[in-house]
């Protein structure tokens, strides 16, 4: 589905500071129907990836082949049609909604902009819409409230049911569920679960909860300033790590385990 | 007597679509030393009970319809604006949620946090003598959350530091006065793991050094975990199961609670069979009587739903607000 081959992207340094090189060589391939986690700290180069899959950025080498189509050459029009299947869940849920739209705006918006191939009335358009809302755990009671009447968590179910809406085939999903509950993320996650086996979608999931990734997806990818440190399906880069530095990232995730409290340790 | 103890506290605020029950009777107490963390979905009520300890919620329009909030003896909901103010930033020091009250990215972060050590003496924002002095304690406490090099960083901006930096500035600003409680909203919820880690760690060697009362509020339950001595859990604006950090996650007794810990991925969890908690919060605006997680309970009954189930203690102070609370082991 997707490959990427010796990915590398290097910032000028601005007015006499160096250059930045926020990827450096990345290598993955991500078959169709799978999930592939990206980890790292902040700043390592995931969100620069991202940008590079999107069309955002121009990486400075290397290829990213989807389906075969390099994306860093497509034209302007294949480039449109390549943002609809491969779609994009942002982490922040306050940066990333317009404060003038409802809700049913803000979900049915890529309906719209994607009419030419879709075809919906306004009425499925509605339909979907809450269809949508349902799915990530609101209701038709919410169509028309705006940002502000949503706490920070419900921003983030309009995110999600947002990228959903007009059914992608790959999902870039940026940090989607670090803003949300236990509760919530355990049925976005199982939703992500049943949404990708049901339409054969596949996941580029950057997360730095690591007990999510582990749990969402078959490979990781864990980045350390914008170098690979281990690729590998997930139960060997996490029970396996071969770098001190993966062995130390994996120590520090919280988990629910009171076994690992500070005050029992400390 | 404790340090902070909150008592059937009842928040209302009205809005065009009515009445909004927000809290319904909150009972939480929290000594020196103890580090409750305050869990629970969004919307339930966590940070509105976090901005009610430092009476930060506008009222009118909200109200307090019954209950009340006592801080070292003191009644919290009976004093005026400047009696609150002396307490804030001095014993009662705050990390919030709200990034309004984060850092202002047009000052520099030595001019912010002088002006916050200011306040927590009460000193004159014009003395020579204080602004050093305040200077000079700006300096020692960044280095005490881990900024180094600090007295040359005091002339940087916001968008100088890290995400992990400005988190351990707005930690500094809180502890400058040397509160006797910290309440702090998601205070690791943007941070990367490693750094999270670090700041957890900050948390409690502070806690462990000065004595102090934290309330955590998150809804991220490893945190809890490797952080608090105490959990406080919260649904529709009531505290429905409380205790030791052992007793609520070792041996939960509340439906919600035990819907919540099985909601979180473990190294175990094998792909699609994470059971999630289905439904959602009440919504505020809507009547109710009894439980009010009876909806979403796979125990429930038809008389959970009769009245609203008191608190039952089952002993070392572990509080459950169900009526089974006995019979689910
Ligand atoms: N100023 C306000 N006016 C009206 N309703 C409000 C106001 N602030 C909060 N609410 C409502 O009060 C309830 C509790 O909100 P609160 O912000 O305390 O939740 P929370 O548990 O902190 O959620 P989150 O984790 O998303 O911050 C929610 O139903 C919310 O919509
Ligand atoms: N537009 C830019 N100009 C210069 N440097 C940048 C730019 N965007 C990102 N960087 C740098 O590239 C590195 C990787 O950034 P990013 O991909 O945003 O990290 P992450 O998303 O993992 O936090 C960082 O060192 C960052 O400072
Ligand atoms: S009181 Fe009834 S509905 Fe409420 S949590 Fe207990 S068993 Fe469930
Ligand atoms: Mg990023
Ligand atoms: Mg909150």
């Amino acid at each position: 589905m997707l490959q990427v081959k010796g990915l590398s992207k290097i910032y000028p340094g601005r007015r006499g500071s160096p250059a930045v090189t926020a990827l450096d060589d990345v290598s993955f391939t991500i078959a169709p129907n799978s999930a592939f986690g990206v980890v790292g700290e902040s700043g390592s180069g995931k969100t620069t990836l991202t940008r590079c899959l999107i069309g955002l950025e121009k990486p400075t080498r290397g290829e990213m082949l989807f389906e075969g189509r390099d994306i860093a050459r497509l034209s302007p029009q294949d480039m449109r049609e390549m943002r609809a299947r491969i779609q994009i869940v942002f982490q922040d849920p306050y940066a990333s909604l317009n404060p003038r739209m409802s809700a049913q705006d803000i979900i049915g918006e890529p309906l719209l902009i994607h009419h030419d191939r879709l075809q919906l009335t306004a009425r499925a358009r509605t339909d979907r819409v809450v269809e949508l809302l349902e799915r990530v755990g609101l209701g038709v009671r919410h169509l028309h409230r705006y940002p502000h009447e949503f706490s920070g968590g419900q921003r983030q179910r309009i995110g999600i049911a947002r990228a959903l809406a007009v059914k992608p085939q790959m999902l870039i999903l940026d940090e989607p569920t670090s803003a949300l509950d236990v509760s919530v993320q355990a049925q976005i996650l199982n939703l992500l679960v049943e949404l990708q086996d049901s339409l054969k979608l596949s996941y580029l999931f950057i997360s730095h909860d690591l007990g999510v990734v582990r749990y969402i997806c078959d490979r990781a990818l864990l980045l350390l300033h914008g170098k690979m440190i281990e690729e590998g399906p997930v139960d060997q880069v996490f029970d396996h790590p071969q770098s001190d530095y993966a062995r130390r990232l994996i120590a520090a995730i919280p988990d629910v385990d009171p076994a690992r409290s500070l005050h029992l340790t400390a | 007597m404790a340090l902070l103890s909150i008592e059937n506290l009842h928040l209302t605020i009205p809005s065009f679509e009515g009445e909004a029950q927000i809290l319904n009777g909150v009972d939480l107490t929290l000594e020196r030393g103890e580090i409750c963390g305050l869990v629970g979905e969004t919307g339930c009520g966590k940070s509105l009970t976090g901005l009610s300890i430092s009476k930060l919620v506008a009222s009118p329009p909200a109200r307090y319809r019954q209950g009340s909030i006592r801080f070292d003896g003191q009644d919290i909901l009976g004093l005026s604006e400047s009696a609150m103010r002396a307490l804030r930033g001095r014993r009662i020091g705050m990390i919030f949620q709200d990034p309004t009250t984060n850092l202002n990215p047009l000052f520099r972060i030595g001019d912010q946090m002088i002006d916050v050590a200011l306040h927590s003496t009460g000193a004159n924002r014009w003395s020579t003598s204080a602004r050093r002095e305040a200077r000079a304690r700006s300096i020692a406490m960044l280095e005490r959350v881990g900024i180094q090099d600090a007295h040359n960083r005091l002339d940087d901006y916001p968008h100088q530091f890290s995400g992990g930096m400005r988190q351990r500035v707005l930690i500094a600003m809180a502890l400058i006065g040397r509160p006797d409680l910290l309440i702090a909203d998601e205070p690791t919820t943007a941070l990367d793991v490693s750094v999270q880690a670090q700041i957890l760690q900050l948390l409690f060697d502070i806690v462990r050094e000065d004595n102090i009362a934290v309330l955590l509020i998150t809804h991220n339950l490893g945190v809890v975990a490797r952080l608090c001595t105490h959990v406080a859990v919260m649904y529709a604006g009531r505290i429905i199961e409380r205790g030791t950090m052992a007793d609520v996650f070792n041996r939960p007794r509340h439906p919600y609670t035990k819907a919540l810990l099985n909601a979180v991925p473990t190294q175990k969890t094998r792909k699609g069979t994470l059971q999630g908690l289905g439904g959602s919060v009440p919504d505020p605006y809507l009547p109710h009587a009894g439980c009010r997680f009876a909806p979403r309970c796979a125990w429930a009954e038809a008389r959970c739903s009769e009245a609203v189930p008191p608190e039952t203690d089952l002993g070392h102070g572990h509080g459950v607000a169900c009526i089974k609370a006995g019979d689910l082991a």
